[in-house]
């Protein structure tokens, strides 16, 4: 076990391949890596001393973990600031989530930016959800094939392509896709209450 | 506004919204566990999926950690 100072030798030691690592893997936080190394290094410093911190095995594994997550969260909220700076309020497009625009309405600035948030409130749920349907396939390795199945899916992939790429039967690829659908869609349902996801992500938009 | 939120991507379509969570937002990644587990044994059938994710859907987030560890490696 490596105990917590060292844990900010390595962190200080590592830090110029922890910065390239968060460039390359998030290209939208490249002028943001300075900062969110220096959030990291203040988390790390507060959590260091606890007497509950377990030292990890790996450090500069661990440590690339955490610059991860922070980044992964850091371009979260970012999507939210740009989500709140369209509406100016957060429940705004949530009153009439099938709204109809007129058809020579045309993609006014004003569509757009309704258009773009909305899309922006999908990414932002379908993230968590997808990343949820990850950790639950996880748990079981006979679910392992779902996920594979229904990234490739997401990919564009059709049933016979994956069922050929993974050397199985159409049926049980087009089974898995079931399975994954039905698992996302309920998760969507519940999140999202005004249905707005659900909605454009089953009804073809 | 930072430069770096300037480049938001534009969401046009449902399927530029998937393409962002995962390429982006690491949605579909797996956990940290079974990507180190995979980047050690890249031939683990049991880490298909993984191997999917990185080799083929070219995950760029995963392909990155795996460059940053051949790296420490190599330093």
């Amino acid at each position: 076990m490596t105990d917590g100072a060292e844990l900010l030798d390595v962190f200080m030691r590592c830090r110029p391949a922890l910065a390239r690592f968060a460039r390359t893997a998030f290209p939208r936080l490249v002028h943001d890596v300075d900062d969110l190394l220096q959030e990291i290094w203040l988390e790390l410093q507060t959590k260091v001393p606890a007497s509950d911190f377990q030292a990890p095995r790996n450090s500069e594994s661990w440590l690339r973990m955490l610059v991860r997550s922070r980044a992964i969260d850091r371009l979260r909220s970012m999507e939210r600031r740009v989500f709140f700076s369209l509406t100016m309020r957060k429940d705004a497009d949530s009153e009439m989530p099938e709204k109809i625009e007129p058809e020579d309405s045309g993609p006014s600035p004003a569509t757009h930016a309704i258009e773009q948030e909305r899309r922006r409130r999908q990414g932002l749920l379908l993230s968590d959800v997808l990343a949820e349907f990850c950790r639950w396939c996880e748990k079981r390795p006979q679910r392992l094939a779902i996920k594979e199945a229904y990234e490739r899916a997401l990919h564009g992939q059709s049933p016979a392509q994956i069922a050929e790429a993974m050397g199985v039967p159409p049926a049980s690829v087009h089974q898995w896709l079931h399975q994954a659908r039905e698992w996302v869609r309920q998760r969507v349902t519940e999140r999202d209450v005004e249905r707005s996801v659900f909605l454009t992500l089953y009804g073809g938009q | 506004m930072k430069e770096g939120e300037s480049k938001a991507p534009e969401l046009k379509t449902l399927g530029d919204v998937v393409r962002w969570v995962i390429a982006e937002l690491g949605a579909m990644c797996p956990s940290p566990e079974r990507l180190a587990a995979y980047f050690a044994n890249p031939d683990d059938v049991s880490l298909r999926d993984v191997q999917y994710h990185v080799e083929e859907a070219r995950c760029p987030i995963c392909q990155a950690e795996r460059e940053t560890m051949q790296r420490a490696t190599s330093d």
